[in-house]
């Protein structure tokens, strides 16, 4: 298992900053890629960042009223090693994970 | 995610003047069989601020619901048309009646569910929607109304003050116009002359709840902090007089920019509008 990291992404129109409205997830669950995990508010509005990722949290960083910049990190999740996107396995990527979410489709079924 | 997607919908004139309104139909994956829910977004916003990055198209599709979300005239991928008339609630209106139709859309009919629409207006939204819903009776089942208000912060703005502060800095006095007016120029993206001309077209159909008022089942949603809802009690007040069904929920600590992605407004959107 690898710990993957991601950072507050850039948000656009010039934004630095977002402030932790509420975490929609919590350590130690799993998650779907897209899946929001967490409302933030800008100087202009209120969004839900969609999961960049599948896997388990970790960590998160930034308790509801707290300030993260672009670029700070922002939630950390644990991800088998060969898809933590490793330079090199950008192709071999992209095939497993449409499988997952096919076979995570008929598993609602 | 199978099946969910979102189309552009083709434009038409209406009363012979192209609206040039941006409508995107979101169809949900599994169609729970419900009319569909006209999405209308607040002043300086947009249907992708208001609605689709903060949740709202996901959590109505994720119940199984149609989408019809339109941008307002000088908003978000909407035209900025030159003509005052574009801009006026009435305009307006008739444009959502068009949309709607043109999105299938049909008068309610007792015992069928997929018969009239649903609407959740916010803000600004919020005000035309009220209007839509007293007008169409006929075709508006039921109605989600956030951060509303029984006033028009948009009529009682002081344009003067507002286009000489534009044209030589002069500070403007009024605190409410000062801050729809920074509003106003916080989105690049937002035209500012088209921002002007709709609030000049407000103040000519400036905003009376009791003048017309909605029928059909309400819930007005609001932040605890919101102080530009602060009257929502009145509004609901109006509505319960004029024989309206009215139900109100505060959302703890939310504000009104930040109610807007609240799970529980969303929860409590999709559970009222889901019968």
């Amino acid at each position: 298992m690898t710990e993957l990291t991601f950072p507050l992404p850039d948000l656009g129109e010039g934004l630095i900053e977002a402030t932790v409205l509420e975490w929609l997830v919590e350590p130690g669950q799993q998650v779907e890629r897209n899946q929001a995990i967490v409302e933030l508010e800008t100087s202009k509005s209120a969004l839900e960042l969609p999961s960049p990722q599948a896997g388990k949290v970790v960590r998160i960083h930034g308790a509801p009223g707290d300030t993260v910049n672009v670029g700070e990190p922002l939630i950390v999740f644990e991800v088998p090693d060969d898809t933590a996107g490793i330079v090199g396995t950008v192709p071999k990527d992209e095939a497993p994970k449409r499988r997952v979410r096919l076979s995570a489709v008929l598993d609602e079924d | 995610m199978t099946g969910r997607h979102t189309v552009e919908q083709h434009r038409h004139t209406v009363e012979g003047t192209d609206p040039g309104l941006f409508v995107q139909i979101h169809e949900p994956a599994n169609d729970a069989g419900l009319r569909p829910v006209l999405l209308i977004h607040g002043f300086s916003s947009s249907s992708k601020l208001n609605w689709q990055d903060s949740g709202w198209i996901t959590a109505l599709q994720e119940a199984g619901r149609r989408i019809i979300s339109v941008d307002l005239p000088g908003h978000g991928r909407s035209y900025s048309p030159e003509d005052l008339d574009s801009y006026t609630p009435s305009r307006i209106r008739a444009d959502f009646l068009q949309i709607v139709t043109d999105a299938g859309a049909r008068p309610l009919r007792e015992g069928d569910p997929a018969t009239g629409v649903d609407v959740i207006g916010y803000s600004l939204g919020s005000r035309l929607a009220w209007e839509f819903g007293a007008t169409q009776p006929d075709l508006v089942h039921r109605m989600v109304l956030g951060g509303p208000s029984t006033a028009d912060p948009l009529a009682a703005f002081d344009l003067a003050a507002a286009q000489r502060h534009l044209a030589d800095g002069t500070p403007i006095n009024d605190a409410s116009t000062a801050g729809l007016l920074k509003m106003a120029q916080l989105l690049p993206s937002n035209n500012l002359f088209a921002m002007l001309s709709l609030i000049e077209a407000i103040k000519e159909e400036p905003f009376d709840p009791s003048e017309a008022a909605p029928h059909m089942p309400l819930l007005l949603v609001a932040g605890e902090k919101d102080e530009r809802a602060a009257t929502m009690p009145e509004l609901a007040a109006i509505a319960a007089k004029h024989g309206a069904n009215v139900e109100t929920l505060l959302i703890p600590g939310r504000t009104h920019t930040n109610v807007v992605t609240s799970r529980a407004f969303k929860e409590a959107a999709v559970e009222f509008l889901g019968v």
